[in-house]
């Protein structure tokens, strides 16, 4: 009798073995389709790219401001030493808007009112946002592209504090890779600085990426010049300042892997699309 | 500017391999944009120049500069040395303060000729430029070699006197290369004779005046004009030379006589001899400035060891004349850094040079503490993560548009959107107008994507519209999000998700959304005057309320604004939320446990009549006890005794203090069905059998 049950049982178990695998053999389904999970979009480059830097520049106690994107002649030009006429007028081919206003060339706008507002030191602020440029477009040009920059204005800061901050940014930004510093002139500051990062495709030995360079310059900098202290009331003597530009544009392209710039700021979502993946 | 290496070295000692000369460049700010090997000048360097930095424009300069750096000296080639004294012709300073310094040297052939040597034309070859003959060449040179322009005019053709004065209103002149006479700028300053312009000072020569094959007489120009009138009149011709480049850095006023020496030197060394004595003129005085500074503080600044000495003799180097007294300094500025010398920073930015910006110390200033996203960033950041998740794209789109965006909208003068922000300058029909409005350009998107046959079409912007407020007064911005969607949602279609994109997908985004901000975002009834209304389908548009204030709108876009477009099937739908209340700070929902017993639901169908909301009837069904939320589970259209209808499948969740019997179940929904008939049974709303 127990062998009879047993007999029964194995059998029943190769019954519903065998029904098992039948379903399952049914309920075959095609993995190599497609996934149908909901496709997202994403942010876009630029903004990622900001948020890296501003996510860098907190750690030195920076905060965000904002300022207008129509603005006087004053804040765009002449609070920030830069006069009537002024060779580097020429730089920042100007939109004139009507009512003898004009679009801001630089973000650097929002430092000079950041200044008059005249807050309590230390003063650590970032400001980004749309820039424009009366240009023509081409691959590498726009007549509105993206800007990021920051001030910190304190007693006592110094040319060596300067190249502590930018070096802080830059190896935050892009790892160990070697970078170098050099003159420049900017209006608004003096001395003023350029920051070289070492290619990071040749090493600075010189390719095609970095046309032959060996750097590739990834920040513009300074000392805050002594006439935009004076304009706002502060005295030289006692106050100094660090001011930075990042080209975040262009940082954006570079991380991407973008030759034209003008692709980021079209509107085919196919390029966004590749740009998720490519960032 | 493009240099010869090998020529630079005559002026001043550099390392032998030219990749260290480039380094070295780099290092002195002299961005060495291209290296050519060249088989006639050897390597060659295109630099980028700084802006403020006219003494670089020529080989001196350059020296200078490397030796601030290497010290060592400058070697500069030979000059004749000019004899001051009575002008060879009459000359006439009317500029005023705008001529700063003038000088006229008058030579003639004296036998026969020469053209310059290949090594004297070394520096204008090795710039790319052509020889043309020997006034103009040695000019030229002179130029290259001193930073220092200077003109030959043919004698000859001058009319009397050399006139330096503003042009007169509408006066012509025929510039050098120009095809015929030009209508000189207003304030341009100008070289002219008795009859005729001679020159536009400091930009270019004029036609009927410049020497020729036949010229017997030069008289040499050697000048400095005020920057800012040169850079007038050189933007005002659109004709930019090395000597508008040069003047509009600021020229250096006691240079002149050293570049026209350099230009006698080299044309008496071709057949060419002096007459008379050079004239000099202008307004132009050494103004001796001088600068106080601390060797101490210099030191600090650059956080590097400096003694009073070693800073004197590094500004020294760049032709500072410096007087040691202790710690302090005082510096007086050479006439070639008048212009960009002025203060502490200018000679710690000297000193930095020459002790290297690689070389001094780098340190970060004391930090307490690190800062936090603000709540608004921290807004912002969630609401991206709505539309990303949403399959959304962040798109960025030109502040501006053309005119002709208001034909593509139908707007008609007096509509909200019609006054605008206007460009005066710009130079693209693109750029005319700043956008008061953020649907054009997001329809745009979507029609660029058409024609790209992208079919899931999703794309966002934080943005701002610009809306005039009067003459002179900057306008008021209005920081906006907009987001647009057209066709199926990104994905595999072959699984049949592919649901086209209406405007429930947009009231779906602002609940998410609101939920993400704490917002009480309602989507409700249009606001007629919101000025996208007319622009949105007028029964497929809704107001987005925060409270009272109608803080967004969203709607499928107007069929005769896609026509604009050239958008012919497709509906795309279009959500705008004012930024600024949207990151207002926002309370988040408390915490509701959620109920312990099972939930009970129940379906109820109601038909609806055409235009009926179903979010009233399903407002009477929250009211009843014990329910925990009404859904919506299906919606059918159909027509009912020939009107059309929707019924709609709600469903209840009760969730009761304790698990109901079947009939107090029953007994609850039939008091909603006749709450639901009494309130809206008159206008057509029934249960469904």
């Amino acid at each position: 009798m127990a062998a009879a049950t047993a007999e029964i049982d194995a059998h029943k178990a190769i019954v519903e073995a065998a029904a098992v695998a039948a379903r399952l053999d049914a309920e075959w389904l095609d993995l190599s389709m497609p996934g149908t999970a909901p496709l997202r979009g994403a942010r876009h480059p630029l903004t990622v790219v900001e948020a890296r830097c501003l996510a860098v520049l907190r750690q030195l106690g920076f905060t965000v401001v904002d300022g207008p994107e129509v603005e006087t002649a004053y804040y765009n030009f002449d609070a920030l030493n830069i006069p009537k006429h002024h060779p580097a007028r020429d730089m920042q081919d100007t939109f004139w808007v009507s009512g003898g206003l004009l679009l801001r060339s630089h973000t650097t706008t929002v430092q000079a009112r950041v200044l008059q507002s005249k807050p309590p030191l230390p003063i650590r602020v970032a400001s980004m946002g749309r820039v424009y440029r009366n240009e023509a477009v081409d691959a590498t040009h726009l007549a509105m592209f993206h800007q990021f920059e920051g001030i910190w204005i304190d007693r006592g800061l110094t040319f060596a504090h300067l190249k502590g901050v930018l070096a802080f940014v830059a190896k935050s930004l892009y790892g160990d890779h070697r970078v170098r510093f050099k003159p420049k002139f900017y209006p608004y500051t003096e001395p003023s600085v350029g920051v070289d990062l070492a290619c990071t495709v040749c090493d600075t030995a010189g390719c095609d990426a970095c046309h032959g360079a060996g750097w590739v310059t990834i920040l513009g900098a300074g000392m805050v010049h002594p006439n935009v202290f004076r304009e706002f009331g502060y005295d030289p003597a006692e106050v100094s300042g660090i001011a930075f530009g990042l080209g975040t544009a262009r940082m954006a392209a570079q991380a991407a892997g973008v030759h034209k710039i003008r692709s980021l700021y079209e509107t085919d979502l196919r390029v966004h699309a590749a740009l998720r993946g490519a960032r | 500017m493009k240099i010869s290496v090998d020529r630079l070295r005559q002026f001043v000692a550099l390392p032998a391999d030219p990749r260290e000369v480039r380094v070295l460049f780099d290092d002195l700010g002299l961005e060495v944009k291209r290296v050519h090997a060249d088989a006639a000048f050897g390597t060659c360097f295109t630099l980028e120049l700084l802006a403020n930095r006219g003494d670089h424009h020529g080989y001196a300069g350059l020296a200078t500069e490397v030796r601030g750096r290497t010290a060592g000296g400058v070697c500069l080639p030979e000059v004749a040395s000019l004899v001051v004294g009575p002008p060879p012709v009459e000359l006439i300073d009317e500029a005023g303060e705008l001529l700063l310094t003038y000088t006229a040297t008058l030579l003639e052939r004296s036998g026969s000729t020469s053209e310059l040597d290949p090594e004297e034309l070394l520096p204008i070859l090795a710039s790319g430029q052509e020889a043309v003959s020997a006034p103009v060449d040695a000019t030229n040179v002179a130029n290259l070699e001193f930073g220092q322009p200077t003109h030959a005019f043919d004698a000859d053709c001058i009319d009397g006197a050399v006139i330096i004065r503003v042009a007169k209103p509408g006066e012509k002149a025929w510039p050098l290369f120009a095809k015929e006479p030009v209508t000189l700028p207003l304030g341009a300053l100008v070289i002219a004779d008795r009859s005729k312009v001679l020159a536009i000072a400091g930009v270019i020569g004029c036609e009927e005046s410049k020497t020729t094959a036949a010229t017997k007489r030069i008289l040499l120009e050697s000048a400095t004009f005020d920057p800012v009138a040169v850079r007038k009149a050189a933007r005002g011709l659109n004709v930019h030379t090395d000597s508008s480049a040069r003047f509009e850095r600021g020229g250096d006023p006691s240079a002149p006589l050293v570049g026209a020496g350099r230009v006698v030197h080299l044309l008496e060394r071709h057949g060419w001899k002096r007459v008379g004595t050079t004239g000099v003129i202008g307004q132009w005085r050494d103004p001796a400035r001088v600068i106080t500074v601390s060797a101490r503080a210099l030191g600090l600044f650059l956080d590097h060891p400096l003694t009073a000495t070693e800073a004197a003799d590094r500004l020294r180097r760049y032709g500072f004349a410096v007087v040691e007294d202790g710690d302090a300094l005082s510096v007086r500025v050479p006439t070639h850094r008048l212009w960009d010398v002025e203060n502490f920073a200018d000679l710690a930015e000297e000193l930095a040079k020459s002790i290297g910006y690689n070389a001094t110390a780098e340190g970060l200033p004391p930090v307490a503490m690190g800062s936090q996203p603000s709540a608004s960033e921290q807004a912002k950041d969630r609401v991206d993560e709505v539309l990303v998740g949403n399959g959304f794209f962040e798109v960025f789109t030109d502040g501006f548009y053309a005119r002709d965006v208001r034909e593509r909208l139908g707007l008609s003068e007096g509509h909200a959107l019609w006054s605008h922000v206007e460009t005066d300058n710009a130079i693209d029909r693109g750029y005319s107008l700043l956008k008061n409005n953020t649907l054009a350009q997001a329809v745009d998107a979507v029609a660029v994507n058409l024609r790209l046959h992208t079919k899931a079409i999703r794309a966002f912007e934080w943005t701002r519209t610009f809306h005039p407020r009067g003459e002179g007064t900057a306008p008021d911005e209005r920081k906006t999000l907009w987001a647009i969607a057209c066709g199926a949602a990104p994905g595999a279609s072959w699984a049949h998700d592919d649901r086209v994109a209406d405007v429930h997908l947009a009231v779906g985004l602002v609940a998410e959304i609101a939920v993400e901000l704490g917002l009480a975002l309602t989507v409700g009834a249009p606001d007629p005057t919101h000025s996208l209304a007319s622009l949105l389908h007028p029964n497929r548009q809704a107001a987005v309320r925060l409270g009272d204030q109608v803080v967004g709108v969203l709607g499928e876009v107007h069929p005769t604004v896609l026509t604009g477009f050239k958008i012919k099937r497709e509906r795309p739908v279009y959500l705008q939320l004012d930024q600024d209340a949207l990151l207002r700070a926002g309370a988040p929902a408390p915490f509701v446990e959620p109920p312990e017993v099972q939930v009970v639901t129940r379906d109820l169908a109601f038909t609806l009549p055409h235009r009926f909301a179903a979010a009233d009837v399903a407002a009477v069904l929250a009211t009843g006890p014990g329910v925990a939320s009404v859904g919506v589970a299906d919606s059918f259209a159909h027509e009912q005794d020939g009107k059309p209808v929707r019924t709609i499948t709600y469903t209840l969740a009760f969730a009761p203090e304790r698990t109901p019997t079947a009939e107090e179940l029953n007994e609850l929904v039939a008091s909603l069905i006749q709450a639901v008939h009494e309130r809206f049974g008159a206008q057509g709303v029934s249960l469904r059998a």
